[in-house]
């Protein structure tokens, strides 16, 4: 705990304010361990904002799946379940980083590498009620928020990644692991944006405070982003070098 | 078939370094949530706001957390192993009887 005050070099007034939360946490642990954006964290508005930014992303993706679920593709299904639980897997697994605080990884850039970015926007919502029903992490009113940037910015960026590491002629593992790293390190990014833009920093604006959260979520996401862009290779390996998937296939 | 498994434990020996290293660069470092240190920040930025609505459920305590969290990870690896494990299975049988009707074919044609 001491090297957050020392971290933050702010005045009297605002060690009080964290001393405050401090003692807010010690008495509703509840609140621990949230995923991205916790439960009443944003402001009703906010929440219905982003839940009508996200939904058609939610719908496209359902298109996607019932194409891929009908399609011929050889264990197209299996693969599907298998990026889903891919998922699963990585959101569960809090690792440390070098900035002395934990987070998780996300886990997306597998599955959109295989199927495009519209499919994780299905999958990763399921992932996003487990945690915030079971696990009070995350939340509810936050979903829609939590969903643009794990389910929808993340793999958008991861498939745009991959195709432009692609067209640069990089190897299908390298074009994965930069496509994963990216995916996963951009869902960050863009909940310190999204927390920004509602909780401007009282000195120096929206800017101010799009620095500190970006110090807090992205800072740390570094070393985990590289650690699951390594996880996702090893996975896509086992999985060619079983013939469950044709390498050709990743485009 | 081969480089790709040498390649999978370098990768693993990788991620195990990445996991490990925090552990001596952040010495003392209290290795909490990134999201709670989110939170102390809004916070921090916005004294007056107040949380609106409280999660409907949450985990008595952090041994059913870490409870819930294991199932969840379990849940995912347990269907990743039997895929992954389905497929090699698969793949060795299908060797092992192409190699016997090759074995088959040759004693026949002597």
């Amino acid at each position: 705990m001491k090297k957050v005050f020392r971290n933050h070099l702010v005045p009297k007034v605002s060690v009080i304010v964290g001393l405050c939360s401090l003692l807010y946490f010690a008495l509703y642990p509840r609140d621990a361990y949230a995923m991205h954006i916790m439960e009443g964290m944003l402001p009703p508005k906010w929440c219905i904002f982003w839940f009508a930014v996200s939904a058609p992303f939610f719908i496209y993706g359902l298109y996607r799946m019932k194409k891929i679920v009908i399609s011929t593709t050889q264990n197209a299904k299996i693969m599907l379940a298998l990026c889903g639980a891919f998922v699963f897997v990585l959101s569960s697994l809090k690792l440390p980083s070098v900035t002395g605080s934990c987070s998780h990884p996300t886990g997306v850039g597998l599955g959109t590498a295989m199927f495009g970015p519209g499919v994780m926007s299905v999958l990763g919502v399921i992932i996003l009620l487990f945690q915030a029903l079971l696990l009070a992490h995350g939340g509810l009113t936050t979903l829609g928020a939590n969903c643009f940037s794990m389910t929808i910015v993340g793999p958008f960026v991861g498939y745009a990644t991959y195709k432009i590491c692609r067209a640069l002629k990089l190897s299908r593992a390298v074009s994965l692991f930069m496509c994963a790293v990216l995916a996963d390190w951009s869902t960050y990014v863009t909940t310190s944006f999204q927390l920004a833009v509602v909780f401007p920093d009282p000195n120096n604006g929206v800017g101010g405070a799009v620095i500190k959260f970006l110090g807090i979520y992205a800072v740390t996401q570094i070393p985990l982003a590289i650690a699951e862009g390594f996880l996702t290779v090893i996975v896509y390996n086992l999985v060619i070098s079983n013939n469950l998937w044709k390498e050709n296939a990743l485009g | 078939m081969k480089k790709k498994t040498k390649q999978n434990w370098i990768l693993l020996l990788l991620v195990l370094i990445l996991v490990i290293t925090p552990f001596f660069v952040a010495k003392g470092g209290s290795f909490s949530g990134s999201d709670d240190e989110g939170t102390a920040q809004i916070k921090e930025n916005d004294p007056s706001y107040k949380v609106w609505i409280h999660p409907i459920w949450t985990p008595p305590s952090a041994e059913i957390e870490s409870l819930l969290f294991t199932v969840q990870g379990s849940l995912g690896t347990g269907v990743i192993a039997y895929i992954i494990g389905n497929a090699h299975g698969r793949r060795k049988e299908r060797q092992r009887q192409q190699q016997a009707q090759a074995k088959n074919n040759s004693d026949n044609g002597r």
